[in-house]
């Protein structure tokens, strides 16, 4: 409603609304850079700040418990339902796993039925290059095209109205390891996409294409040389790193040609700054001792700017990193007062498990605080901005089987599931895990096309024995304000709402309200298979607030649940040794349920 | 071998299954007789197995082969039991 009248005012009214809109407008909440109506959902993480925050308040603590599953949809695919659908104007666009089909559902029309769907036409054999499922993080609406990936390494448009498939360019190469899970990011026109494949060996990039055709514009190396790197003398100004060819000289030899760095994750965007913000994987091999040095920009944020590609700061979570420790999650965007000063903040839940609060214009940790049992590091130097190691918990090939790495390979988080924040609150709503590891790392050899890996890594439950908690977080203070503990990890997106209820699910297949303020569970529906995706929330044409998640287990999960493929006849597997339980609650799914009060 | 090949990083550690299936179920999606696995192994397979002949020298792919049968199976029992 805000934005409405900001858009029809005079330039000094608009200065006035401006200043009052504050932290909102400062990431850029003009008419092209968020949804059209709060009541849309365009983008994966709903705004440009990625903040996953909606300002529809009709549910509220007080009639959540009142929440009913209003519609449901069978994907036809099985595998896991990550990411998100879309809601623009009267459409619900739905991307699904391998074969990423594209649904338009007609919110008009009582039982949602299709408008039309897209069937593309995408390789089988990405199936094999793809380490973590066939999973698929969603789609991109702008300028009347939905815009997504193909497993296979293709990027897409299709008109938003007719379902017509307006250009796809290829930017992997399946057969260097490469797919396209994640959900695309537009910004200025240019469409910004990034490779899987930290487990295969790649050289891992961003591209920017041109919206209206598809054209590769830029391509930006994570590793390598300055010039591939896209790192220019008195544009790249990162703030704890002095001299030229960084990501070069901090690998040995030529390894950053293998090096991972791989973009799996979730972007966002100032647009005051002109900054587009996201995190690298994972340098390749696990075997560390075969990559001694920092490694950059592997596990690290890396600020760009969005028509060339140019690379304006970046910084490095987990240098040299032993554990897998990507740094793929979300960069949420909000404006903190920080130890008394207004800051423009940038906010990552790492899979090292510490929370980082950092300014956003010039890369600086303000804030880095655990948010999980963390063992590998037992802080982060703020002067240096590194961690400090504890180097008992340094793994690599010649130290054998290392015990009690905390946080698992899964990450404190992961980044599969990002977290929402609420200007109303204050706080972060975050899914998290509590795995412990013991690491034993290999040497490995580089075969292109299969895994480039070297380590077996057994999980435990951290302790306190339940394996996840869905949290509220501080971000300014860095510290918890209250938890939910599950008994599996929680691996689900987060959604916030101004009628102060956050919506979270459970891999053992449960979809919950929760009342921001308090952390007390409102209302929960078994959605019938595990929660890996992130929930949504729109206005549909009946002026009502409805919620929209997926059910549908798998990513990770697909690997590490057990028997949940009950589909296929020739592959029968032993329980997953630290959730013998889970495979009693959900096998694998493909559900799109919407929900809405009575 | 099958180490070596990076096998375990699809089919898991001691092949027990993955993001490709298990080997050591005691049941193929393309046949297991000696020579299927073999083929399956030597051309790859649809659905994402990759063809190893271009790397592994028949008698080395014979050598993965047999590791895989001398696997211990499973008990023929298809029922999975919880409390």
């Amino acid at each position: 409603m805000q934005d409405r009248h900001v858009r029809r005012s005079v330039p000094l009214l608009a200065i006035g609304t401006l200043a009052l809109a504050g932290a909102l407008w400062a990431v850029g909440h003009s008419r092209s850079a968020q949804s059209r109506d709060d009541g849309e959902w365009t983008m994966p993480g709903k705004d440009y700040a990625g903040t996953r925050y909606s300002r529809l308040a009709q549910i509220t603590a007080l009639n959540a418990r009142h929440l009913r599953p209003v519609w449901s949809f069978s994907t036809g695919v099985l595998g896991g339902h990550e990411g998100q659908p879309l809601v623009v104007g009267q459409t619900m666009y739905v991307v699904t796993p391998y074969p990423n089909v594209l649904y338009a559902f007609d919110l008009t029309r009582e039982g949602y039925p299709l408008r039309w769907k897209y069937r593309p036409d995408v390789s089988a054999a990405a199936v094999g290059t793809a380490c973590c499922d066939v999973i698929n993080r969603g789609a991109f609406y702008a300028d009347g095209k939905i815009v997504y990936n193909l497993l296979d390494g293709h990027t897409v448009a299709v008109d938003a109205q007719t379902g017509r498939e307006l250009w796809k360019t290829r930017v992997a190469d399946l057969a260097h390891g490469e797919t396209t899970p994640m959900a695309p990011f537009v910004a200025r026109g240019v469409v910004i996409v990034g490779p899987s494949g930290g487990e295969f060996g790649i050289h891992g990039w961003v591209k920017g294409l041109d919206l209206a055709t598809g054209r590769v514009l830029w391509i930006a190396h994570n590793i390598g040389p300055d010039t591939m790197v896209l790192a220019r003398s008195g544009v790249f100004k990162p703030f704890y790193d002095r001299g030229s060819e960084l990501a070069l000289h901090s690998w040995s030899g030529d390894s950053w040609l293998h090096g991972g760095a791989p973009v799996w994750g979730w972007l966002s965007y100032d647009r005051a700054l002109d900054l587009l913000y996201y995190g690298v994987g994972n340098p390749g091999p696990y075997d560390a001792e075969g990559r001694p040095g920092d490694n950059k920009w592997t596990n690290s944020v890396l600020a760009r700017r969005p028509r060339d590609g140019a690379l304006v700061w970046a910084y490095q979570f987990t240098p040299n990193d032993n554990w897998d420790y990507d740094a793929n999650a979300e960069m949420i965007l909000v404006d903190l007062v920080i130890r008394g000063r207004p800051r423009h903040a940038l906010v990552h839940f790492d899979k090292n498990g510490f929370a980082y609060t950092l300014d956003r214009v010039t890369g600086e940790v303000l804030v880095a605080e655990p948010f999980t049992g963390v063992t590998w590091a037992r802080r982060v130097d703020l002067t240096t901005g590194r961690p400090v190691v504890d180097s008992t918990r340094l793994t690599g090939a010649s130290r054998g089987s290392v015990r009690d790495i905390c946080p698992s390979l899964e990450g404190g988080k992961t980044p599969v599931a990002p977290a929402a924040y609420s200007p109303r609150t204050g706080l972060f709503y975050v899914a998290t895990n509590n795995l412990c590891m013991d690491f034993g790392a290999s040497r490995v050899a580089h075969i292109a096309g299969t895994p480039y890996i070297g380590a077996n890594t057994p999980y435990h439950a951290g302790p306190g024995g339940y394996m996840g908690a869905f949290i509220a977080w501080d971000a300014a203070a860095g510290r918890k304000v209250w938890e939910i503990r599950e008994p599996y990890p929680v691996w689900s997106g987060s959604v916030a709402t101004a009628g102060d209820v956050v919506f979270y699910g459970t891999l053992d297949g449960w979809f919950k309200a929760v009342d921001a303020r308090a952390g007390v569970v409102l209302w929960k529906f078994k959605v019938g298979s595990g929660v890996v995706g992130a929930p949504i929330t729109f206005r549909g044409p009946d002026g009502k607030q409805y919620v929209a998640a997926y059910a549908g287990i798998g990513g990770d999960w697909f690997l590490l649940a057990g028997d949940v493929r009950s589909d296929d006849p020739a592959d029968v597997r032993p329980r997953a040794d630290f959730a013998p339980e889970l495979a009693r609650h959900t096998s694998q799914g493909g559900m799109v349920w919407i929900f809405g009060l009575e | 071998m099958f180490v070596a090949m990076n096998c375990d990083g699809c089919h898991g550690n001691g092949a027990v299954g993955w993001v490709g299936p298990s080997l050591v179920d005691g049941r193929w999606r393309y046949g297991g007789s000696d020579g299927e696995v073999f083929h399956s192994i030597y051309y790859g397979r649809p659905r994402g197995m990759p063809a190893y002949g271009g790397i592994l020298s028949p008698l080395a792919t014979w050598k993965i082969v047999t590791w895989l049968r001398a696997q211990p199976l499973p008990d023929n029992v298809p029922t999975e039991r919880w409390r």
